[in-house]
């Protein structure tokens, strides 16, 4: 490789590492620049601006599995109990409000929710007044590319949304606690990079990942009904 | 109706006072005997003459009265409901005689059913007596509608009658006195709406039903052969309902949550803390948060707050409020409980019980029907504490007013009422009496916690006024003590537990819950509500639990599956709903009983085309539920 070239990539990685805590395996830098050189009508037809920007695009929908780059600390998934501190960039490939039953969201996402389901005639006290309503609590199944593991919306995040695209890349930073491999969000550990990765959007998008969930149940269910109505 | 062209036409206010002076004879006709009755008792200060009429059902009282400014001999007899029913001409009638698509189109008449003629006949034969009819039927649609039905009967035979309507919400002194002198004339559009209903029930009902039942009796002659398969535009809904619930709790699908709690026992009682968080619906994230508690299991107390708190007393009574309370709080049904209140209403102890007002008018004087309570052993201290406080009775106010009847309310003090008379009454007392009191009065004390930054917390009621509790044992209200505690300072908690549950689906309807969603989605009207549930129990399109809960029959079931197959939402509400409210404009005058008649026929009539055309999906609906569908060749599928 001409040492231009080596010098740009260099460039790239450094702007990546020192402005978004990105990190990724030098041979794919490698192959992106050249590929986003030769897509644009061959060297020099870029500038090192447009090339950082344009890496950074192609990694936020890139499916970090398949930079096989790992950032986390090692066996953090399996931590009973530690303390992390830093900067990682993940990849969320699916996420779910627990603080809510599945079934609903689900219905409400397949727009089946019927409002006459909750017509009753007596008031139903399945929550006492006092009770504050529950607060949103995401689970999110992130990775690096190498080790999967959960982390839990702890305190409100009000970055994090539901409509989130699988896929999406965060950062995150700063002191984080992990327990039973799951670690433990606050407003401050999490930046929304943006991004999605296209086949966990077909194949692993919300209803689906609900209707998996909701289908461990269902045999179960409808043995019950079975047997209760008929 | 034939004019016999004796008399001249009385239009000009002018001729009505002139003819006036020549009444001496009026009849009077009320919807039943019992109205009759204690009307005539009223009017005549329990003086009047009584004799039979043709009918012996339905007496008549007669007396003299002051009215139209001189004394007048009154004739006051009665109908029983209405006079006339709606049926197709004679070609038409039967089964067999056309394809029901015609039914849509083909002719109808009224007509005197023959367990009405002998009403009428009295009714021709005191008209030709008398030179003034005023209507005593009761306020509402049916009434109205009731009465012209009187005044087409007496006008055939006297077309000179001049006719009146009396205008009342009770049978009190009072109030008949006020309606007689300010009589008006009937209000035609609100028995135009009635007529509008009729037709399209009977066009509507007979097509649908002769088209379901002779085919479904032919494709399932084992399980329908002798069966009515009736349809009704009221009662597909109704039974919708019923279905869609029972499908809800089919396809429910129950989750496991979990949740932490926190419990403090002070002096051998146990105060239970609630998480903030509620629940989760995920071990693995209720376990790290109960670790961290259990890592730090010390409590610290971030507020004790207090303060007051208030149970609202009821709300005036309307029709659907009674039918639902009587059926949660009594267990008595809603058509029970309108027969028992249209008896009440008769014998003048309560005021008219189909109303949709719950806002009591300012010009009723509520401290005298108060009054009148004060010599109950059961109920009579607690009226004459509602008289005695500030300002005396003061009612809460609902938003809803028909400007036609004043919400529910005793009338009349009686003690010797039994069985569920008694009860239904007893309720209607208690009720208004609670409304017109005052709320009852509490102290809410609500302490949260932090424990290693997880929040709890529990609450205390002390009640400081029961107030209208007193009178009103349907609604309960319970003090929970809770100790004093104290803000910033600490406990250790005598047990933090990580307890996990269920997601349970909804119930299966209640009568009342049924009424709640009828009356959302205009299904009928309060006046209907009732007879529409007893009609789907009696062609068993649904059953009862043994909790008196509604659980949809196979026939019901596989009807409204069917139906919804076909792309028709016959079984959802929308269809009728336009319809109650097209009602409601004829009723007002501001939409023509023609074009209204026009409009539904048409949209019906395709409906049932297409449903006629994709008949099949019924008979596979229903072939699950009732075994396997017999063919029958294409010809055959033309003739039904
Ligand atoms: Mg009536």
């Amino acid at each position: 490789m001409a040492p231009e070239f080596q010098a740009v990539v260099r460039a790239t990685q450094a702007w990546l590492q020192t402005t978004w805590h990105v990190q990724v395996p030098f041979a794919w830098l490698e192959a992106c620049v050249a590929w986003l050189q030769e897509e644009a009508g061959g060297a020099g037809h870029l500038s090192q601006l447009q090339i950082n920007q344009q890496v950074l695009d192609q990694w936020l929908l890139a499916d970090l599995r398949d930079l096989n780059y790992p950032v986390l600390p090692e066996g953090l998934s399996q931590a009973q109990k530690t303390q992390v501190n830093g900067a990682f960039c993940v990849q969320v490939d699916s996420l779910l409000d627990v603080s809510q039953p599945a079934y609903g969201q689900l219905r409400k996402m397949r727009g089946t929710v019927c409002a006459n389901d909750e017509i009753s005639a007596v008031p139903q006290a399945t929550q006492r007044p006092w009770e504050a309503k529950p607060t949103r609590m995401l689970m999110l199944q992130v990775t690096d590319g190498v080790q999967s593991l959960e982390a839990m919306e702890y305190q409100p995040i009000p970055e994090l949304s539901a409509a989130l695209r699988p896929g999406v890349k965060l950062q995150l930073r700063g002191q984080m606690v992990c327990r039973l491999g799951v670690l433990l969000l606050g407003p401050s550990n999490v930046k929304v990079l943006g991004g999605e990765v296209e086949e966990l959007v077909d194949r692993n998008n919300q209803v689906k990942l609900q209707v998996s969930l909701v289908c461990q149940i269902w045999f179960m269910f409808v043995f019950v009904a079975v047997f209760n109505f008929l | 109706a034939a004019q016999s062209v004796r008399c001249p036409d009385i239009r000009k206010q002018a001729d009505m006072i002139r003819n006036r002076a020549q009444i001496k004879r009026v009849l009077c006709v009320a919807e039943k005997n019992d109205a009759a009755k204690g009307i005539s008792e009223i009017m005549s200060n329990s003086r009047s003459r009584r004799r039979e009429g043709l009918s012996k059902f339905n007496k008549i009282y007669e007396f003299e009265y002051h009215l139209f400014g001189q004394n007048v001999t009154v004739t006051m007899t009665s109908v029983s409901g209405h006079l006339l029913g709606l049926e197709f001409k004679a070609p038409f009638q039967k089964w067999h005689s056309c394809n029901p698509v015609m039914l849509f189109d083909a002719e109808v008449e009224k007509y005197c059913p023959d367990n009405m003629i002998q009403i009428k006949r009295t009714l021709e034969r005191e008209a030709r007596q008398c030179q003034a009819l005023v209507i005593w039927t009761d306020c509402d649609r049916e009434g109205e509608n009731i009465g012209f039905e009187i005044i087409d009967v007496c006008k055939t035979v006297k077309a000179c009658l001049q006719v009146f309507r009396a205008k009342f919400s009770e049978i009190t002194p009072n109030s008949i006195r006020r309606a007689c002198e300010t009589l008006t004339e009937p209000d035609s559009n609100i028995s135009d709406a009635v007529d509008v209903r009729q037709e399209l029930d009977l066009r509507i009902g007979a097509s649908f039903t002769r088209f379901q039942t002779l085919r479904l009796q032919k494709i399932f002659p084992e399980s329908l052969a002798n069966q009515l398969i009736s349809y009704g535009s009221c009662q597909f809904p109704t039974l919708g309902f019923v279905v869609e619930r029972f499908k809800a709790i089919q396809s429910f699908i129950p989750e496991t949550f979990y949740k932490i709690k926190v419990l403090h026992e002070v002096n051998e009682d146990f105060v239970e803390f609630s998480w903030k968080r509620n629940r989760l619906f995920n071990h693995t994230a209720c376990l790290v948060l109960y670790q961290i508690c259990m890592e730090d299991p010390i409590a610290t107390i971030t507020s004790v707050t207090s303060k007051p708190k208030s149970k609202w007393r009821p709300l005036p009574l309307d029709t659907v409020e009674l039918e639902k309370l009587a059926s949660r709080k009594l267990r008595i049904s809603a058509k029970e409980t309108m027969k028992i209140a249209e008896k009440l209403y008769t014998q003048g102890l309560i005021s008219y019980p189909r109303t949709e007002t719950n806002i009591f008018p300012p010009n009723l004087a509520l401290a005298p029907l108060v009054e009148q309570h004060t010599q109950s052993p059961a109920w009579g201290t607690f009226a004459q504490r509602v008289l005695d406080q500030p300002g005396g009775p003061n009612p809460r106010q609902g938003k809803k007013s028909d400007q036609a009847h004043p919400p529910i309310h005793p009338t009349k003090y009686r003690s010797t009422l039994q069985g569920n008379e008694g009860r239904l009454y007893e309720f209607i007392v208690r009720h208004f009496l609670a409304c017109v009191s005052q709320d009852a009065l509490g102290q809410e004390t609500v302490v949260d916690i932090d424990i290693a930054q997880e929040k709890f917390s529990a609450s205390g009621l002390m009640i400081i006024a029961r107030n209208y509790l007193d009178v009103y044992p349907y609604d309960k209200w319970s003090t929970k003590l809770i100790p004093v505690y104290e803000q910033g300072s600490q406990f250790q908690p005598s047990a933090i537990e990580m307890v996990d549950g269920q997601t349970s689906p909804p119930q299966l309807l209640t009568e009342a819950d049924l009424i709640a969603l009828m009356e959302k989605h205009g299904i009928g009207t309060d006046a209907t509500h009732a007879e529409h549930i007893e009609t789907i129990k009696s062609r068993m399109y649904v059953g009862l639990t043994a909790d008196q809960r509604f659980l949809p029959g196979e026939l019901g079931m596989g009807l409204v599956e069917g139906y919804n197959s076909m792309g028709y939402e016959m079984s959802k509400p929308n269809l009728r709903a336009e319809l109650e409210a097209d009602l409601k404009l004829v009723s007002e005058g501001r939409k023509d009983k023609q074009s209204v008649l026009r409009h539904h026929i048409q949209k019906y009539k395709t409906v049932f085309t297409e449903s006629a055309r994709k008949a099949k999906k019924l008979d596979e609906a229903l072939t699950p539920y009732l075994g396997a569908a017999q063919q029958i060749t294409e010809a055959e599928h033309q003739d039904i």
